[in-house]
């Protein structure tokens, strides 16, 4: 599966802040959440969507044939 | 390249197939939630209670220890340091027979009293938190030989779990939530997907023709459909133009060769024909030899140089089972919205067109806005038509059968006219094609019979005795009683058979010429005379003449209007005269006009004429003012300008 640009600018800015703040939830208020299962999946999703905000690519969107980039 | 036809097509499945895996999602959830909360809940409410219960199993021990003590009320009960939390409120209270103890810790003596009141209610079936001023309270109950023990105690239990779900059970539900959606999108697409596809394929079907790959009738009538249905939103289309193709020879070559020829010959033509149809014009195929091209924004002249294009293109010959094949075809076209302003009539317009096209052999021919106007008058005078014999409002008006070389009457030839009550005093030209495809001919041919036969008779009872000769088409013939009706009315009005006469107009197909020739026989027997109508034009052949043995031929005027300067006509009249003679007929000629032409014709042996320069058909009082002036025509005065009016 090739690697190619998917998100419209609206949508990769919108994943970035989405994974910057749930990545530095995850790693930085271990307290708040207190467990660890927790934190690593928050940080799964969180740096999801950082690749997303940096290749402007989502391997969801890739597999459901769906693409928000303009055209 | 043809684009895809496009059919209606309601696809919202995705919308709704997100909606429903994200109202699931949330379900789920919510479920998820509630049920971890009770769980959590109730798991810390049993450990709870077992502290509790070891608290009140260790009062008993002290109470059994210090038994004076604790009724006098001297006694005091401290577990807080180390059993119990210090911050939040307890309460003890034994009772035996000897007597009651309570103490209270962190709770006021109202909430005490309060309870204590509510003890007495309490039993084993009841819930193990019990609510007081806002307040949460477990309790126990423990029954010794000889004490019965209450213990309660403030708990925060609820409050914690809720945090804790707060915290947890929350995020897990958004990333379940996350995880959901995306599965959501995925499934809906790759479903929405595959829902088009098949969806497209089956379009594609319905509005494709198999054997050429090209659109089909349903895409046409869409496509028409779709333009009407805009038009009332104002997104018109200015103009475009709907040819009609249908090839000439196509039957004979699917006949002669074999269907699979045929088909051939239609996919390499409509190979052919594609290459000039270029988009945004479309080929379709709407069944058989026929084509239609939809040429939206083009104007008359452009759609003029399509159909010869296509007609070209049809006329080039194919090579198919080692014969080069060439079928050629009509091509008729009609404009929008100048011939119409209905897209769903453009087909028949440019059908009629192609028709048209057909009849004249010119290749290709556009639809004819004249044509609108006549078919308009043609429905009227169909509705009409039904009322016409009935109100007699059908008339005959005569022309007579002059002998050219006295200028006698010999006869006269009844000719249909239409009285009608708007538009007056119709020709056959108007109606007669309308009564043959309206199944009332044989109606129609009684009719005439009948009045034929009245004016006859009548006009014989006055001391005019002359024949009347009407005109039948071989579809009169086809009736099978007409025989008997013809003798009904001659015997009702008691008239010799030898005053009706029966002119046979020719008709393109001589129909079933064997039950023709024995009804002509039967007819013929009983004493009227049979002739031939427009002789020597149209289909008729000698072996017609032979075979019907007609009483009289008359010579159509075609050949009459310029005999003096063709020879050929000359000829043609000349030797009609002489095969009359060997079959023993009589001839009259048709459509003399001037003295020049009766005289020459008198000198090729033609006697009998009809015509302008005698007499043209007159409405019944005047043909019997001639009648009563003795059946003689003076041609002195150019009788024609007499009945000028008619």
């Amino acid at each position: 599966m090739a690697i190619q640009a998917n998100l419209s600018l609206l949508d990769r800015s919108l994943r970035g802040a989405i994974g910057i703040c749930v990545t530095a939830f995850a790693f930085l208020n271990g307290d708040i959440i207190d467990d660890v299962f927790i934190e690593i999946l928050l940080g799964i999703f969180g740096v999801l969507n950082l690749i997303s905000l940096f290749s402007g690519w989502c391997p969801v969107y890739q597999i459901a044939g769906v693409s928000t980039k303009e055209s | 390249m043809q684009k895809v036809p496009i059919l209606l097509q309601r696809t919202a499945i995705r919308t709704r197939l997100i909606f429903a895996c994200l109202t699931v999602s949330i379900l789920v959830s919510a479920i998820y939630v509630i049920v971890s909360y009770r769980l959590a809940a109730d798991v810390g409410i049993q450990n709870e209670l077992a502290r509790m219960t070891r608290v009140v199993a260790f009062l008993n021990t002290e109470i059994q220890t210090n038994e004076d003590v604790l009724f006098n009320g001297n006694y005091t009960f401290d577990p807080q340091s180390r059993l119990a939390d210090p911050a939040l409120s307890t309460l003890f209270h034994v009772s035996s027979s000897q007597g009651q103890w309570t103490q209270a810790h962190l709770i006021d003596s109202r909430s005490s009293r309060n309870i204590l009141k509510n003890i007495a209610m309490l039993s084993e079936k009841s819930a193990s938190i019990v609510s007081l001023n806002n307040r949460n309270y477990l309790w126990v109950n423990v029954k010794s030989d000889q004490y019965n023990i209450y213990y309660f105690k403030e708990t925060t239990l609820i409050d914690a779990t809720l945090q804790l779900v707060a915290k947890r059970l929350i995020i897990t539900s958004v990333i379940v939530f996350w995880i959901t959606g995306w599965l959501a999108l995925t499934l809906s697409s790759i479903i929405a997907k595959r829902a088009d596809e098949i969806n497209a394929s089956l379009a594609k079907l319905a509005t494709n023709d198999p054997l050429t790959g090209l659109a089909n009738r349903l895409y046409i009538t869409e496509t028409l459909h779709e333009i009407k249905t805009n038009e009332h939103k104002r997104i018109t289309l200015s103009q475009a133009c709907l040819f009609v193709i249908d090839l000439d020879k196509f039957k004979e070559i699917n006949d002669s060769f074999g269907h699979k020829t045929g088909d051939d010959l239609l996919v390499e033509l409509s190979n052919r024909m594609a290459a000039v149809v270029t988009l945004p014009n479309e080929l379709i195929r709407i069944g058989g030899d026929e084509f239609i091209v939809w040429a939206p924004h083009c104007n008359i002249q452009q759609g003029e140089t399509l159909a010869q294009s296509l007609v070209q293109v049809c006329d080039t010959t194919v090579p198919l089972n080692g014969l080069e094949i060439n079928t050629g075809a009509s091509v008729g076209f009609a404009h929008y919205p100048s011939h119409t302003n209905n897209p769903e009539t453009l087909i028949s317009c440019a059908d009629t067109a192609m028709y048209k096209a057909k009849k004249q052999r010119s290749g290709w021919a556009i639809y004819d806005n004249q044509n609108v106007l006549v078919n308009e008058r043609d429905v009227m005078l169909r509705a009409d038509l039904n009322d016409a014999m009935l109100n007699n409002e059908l008339i005959l008006h005569f022309q007579p059968k002059v002998d050219m070389r006295n200028c006698n009457i010999v006869g006269v030839e009844g000719l249909c006219r239409w009285q009608h009550p708007r538009l007056g005093l119709l020709t056959p030209f108007a109606f007669i094609n309308l009564i043959e495809h309206s199944g009332k001919v044989q109606d129609f041919g009684r009719y005439i019979i009948k009045k034929a036969i009245e004016h006859a008779s009548s006009w014989r009872n006055e001391g005019h005795g002359i024949p009347i000769a009407i005109n039948l088409s071989p579809y009169n013939l086809l009736d099978p009683s007409l025989l008997a009706f013809i003798q009904q009315e001659l015997k009702q009005y008691q008239l010799p058979a030898n005053f009706l006469q029966i002119e046979l107009t020719e008709n393109e197909t001589c129909l079933n010429i064997k039950y023709i020739e024995s009804a002509l026989t039967k007819i013929r027997q009983l004493g009227i005379a049979i002739a031939i109508d427009d002789f020597g034009t149209g289909m008729s052949s000698l072996a017609y003449l032979n075979n019907l043995k007609a009483n009289t031929i008359k010579i159509d005027k075609t050949f009459i209007t310029d005999i003096e300067t063709n020879k050929g006509h000359r000829a043609i009249v000349s030797s009609t005269v002489t095969l009359a003679e060997s079959f023993e007929c009589d001839v009259v000629v048709e459509g003399v006009e001037t003295k020049s032409q009766a005289d020459l014709l008198l000198s090729l042996g033609c006697f009998i004429a009809q015509g302008y320069f005698y007499a043209k058909p007159m409405p019944e009082h005047d043909m019997k003012r001639i009648l009563k002036s003795g059946m003689k025509l003076d041609t002195s005065v150019n009788a024609a300008s007499i009945f000028e009016t008619y």
